[in-house]
């Protein structure tokens, strides 16, 4: 009998440490939706040849609200991000005014159900679950990347979402917490990098951390819009759209970059179809004369700029080569 | 304030346009909205109703009466005064030679716009932006949306 128990639960055991990757993700999307939280974290971008970093405290009681003080870079040092009722506002403590995000990030935990049920079609695949430590603390670590060569039978090649070109989680053996996230869109070079270097669990939370001062408005963040006639209404020369576009593309946001004074701002319409992303860049009566080659861009994208009238027009994405001159072609006047 | 972006993605989320990144983003906020969860129900059985409905054709003779009704609604041409008729040919050769211009336009061997390289800091510039913009939806955290809106990454 005790034989029996002991093989029992030694298979028990067995099972236990191999989980599958989906429920790997389940138990992280799960922490994510209902874990308090607090600690500080470290994003890195990766901007062409150069890193920024960006690193913050946090408080997170689940998915229903969250508090972010920028520690760094020194210039926005104070900052504060508030999330609550679906709502981001950023401000600091000494304005009387805050700005809300008009564009809400897709929160973890949903992102976190999108891999799950990309790997449940087929579409995207997971490397078997290692285990790892991660500033003291043992982790999980799954990888998740596009399936190749194609989708399964029964799912259409159209309907693979832009995933990047990999996932890496590392997540908390204890708690299920992700504590360092790396997204490629790119073999071998992280474009994204968050990590939260001191986690605390169930820390002290107060509710007025997650309110805004008493007297503080909030208003609009300019220079994010989703539709173009948002933006049109703050861009003084009339912004241009693709009279093509490839199939299923959808706007995803529309950015005004303004360049400094006296000069008129950069406008990107950034798009995606189910299987790329494209950005159209759009300045106009820019006095940059001096027009050179640009000497790198990563090969997985397809670039290509044009002046035409008083307008520079720059298409930057992974669409095909000639995609993205049927764009440009539909741009002309 | 997002309800109506919401409301305009139930049919398609019916009819399956939608990606599984808004599918979930739309299934997250009708837990969270009684008022969308209601609309949705109405939306699913109006759906259902029309597709439950019985293909009928219509008999002969009310085809027939409909055709003829057709027939004669259709006006007389109108007598047109010498001078609309000369107003009229020129107005028919600019829609001509409009729709020319824009079927030339819609043409793929339509000339392509001559391709140049800006400065070489702003082009680059435009690729890491369109490569920060990959990224940021895939952040846990908004900052990097947010950093890259307000320029922090220019």
């Amino acid at each position: 009998m005790r034989i029996v128990l002991l093989c029992w639960v030694f298979f028990w055991m067995l099972g236990g440490a191999q989980e599958r990757p989906v429920q790997w993700l389940q138990r992280a999307q799960q922490a994510e939706s209902s874990l308090v939280i607090a600690g500080v974290r470290i994003t890195e971008i990766q901007a062409g040849r150069s890193v920024r970093r960006i690193e913050e405290r946090f408080w997170r009681q689940g998915a229903r609200s969250e508090r972010i003080e920028i520690l760094a870079p020194p210039e926005r040092r104070g900052e504060i991000l508030i999330f609550r009722e679906g709502r981001w506002l950023v401000y600091r403590p000494s304005d009387k005014e805050a700005l809300e995000l008009s564009r809400m990030p897709l929160p973890g935990n949903l992102l976190l159900q999108t891999a799950i049920e990309l790997i449940q079609a087929g579409i995207v695949q997971s490397e078997p679950p290692v285990e790892t430590t991660l500033n003291g603390r043992t982790c999980v670590l799954l990888r998740l990347s596009l399936a190749r060569p194609k989708p399964p039978r029964g799912v259409s090649p159209e309907r693979r979402e832009p995933f990047p070109a990999s996932v890496s989680l590392w997540i908390d053996k204890e708690t299920g917490v992700i504590l360092r996230r790396e997204v490629t869109m790119h073999p071998n070079a992280p474009a994204l990098r968050t990590e939260i270097t001191r986690l605390e669990i169930n820390p002290r939370i107060t509710p007025d951390m997650f309110n805004l001062p008493p007297g503080v408005v909030a208003r609009p963040l300019e220079g994010t819009y989703k539709t173009v006639e948002e933006a049109q209404r703050v861009v003084p020369f009339p912004i241009r759209t693709p009279a093509y576009l490839p199939e299923k593309a959808t706007l995803e946001r529309v950015l005004v970059r303004w360049r400094g004074p006296g000069r008129a701002p950069v406008v990107i319409l950034h798009y995606q179809t189910p299987s790329a992303r494209f950005s159209l860049f759009q300045a106009y009566k820019t006095r940059d004369s001096a027009f050179q080659r640009p000497s790198k861009r990563p090969e997985r994208l397809n670039v290509r700029f044009w002046q035409d009238d008083d307008y520079v027009f720059g298409l930057v994405g992974d669409l095909p080569r000639a995609e993205i001159e049927k764009i440009a072609r539909s741009l002309s006047r | 304030m997002k309800c109506t972006r919401y409301e305009r993605w139930l049919w398609d989320e019916l009819e399956g346009r939608l990606s599984a990144v808004q599918t979930q983003e739309l299934r997250s906020h009708l837990q969270a909205c009684p008022r969308c969860q209601r609309q949705w129900e109405v939306v699913q059985a109006t759906h259902q109703a029309l597709r439950g409905l019985p293909r009928r054709h219509a008999p002969e003779r009310i085809r027939q009466q409909v055709r003829a009704q057709i027939q004669q609604a259709r006006a007389p041409k109108p007598v047109v005064a010498w001078w609309k008729r000369v107003a009229l040919a020129p107005a028919l050769g600019l829609i001509v030679a409009a729709a020319w211009w824009g079927w030339l336009a819609s043409q793929s061997d339509a000339p392509l716009p001559p391709e140049v390289s800006t400065t070489q800091q702003h082009s680059e510039n435009w690729v890491e932006i369109h490569e920060q913009l990959e990224v940021a939806d895939w952040s846990p955290t908004p900052t990097p949306n947010y950093f890259i809106t307000t320029g922090y990454t220019r």
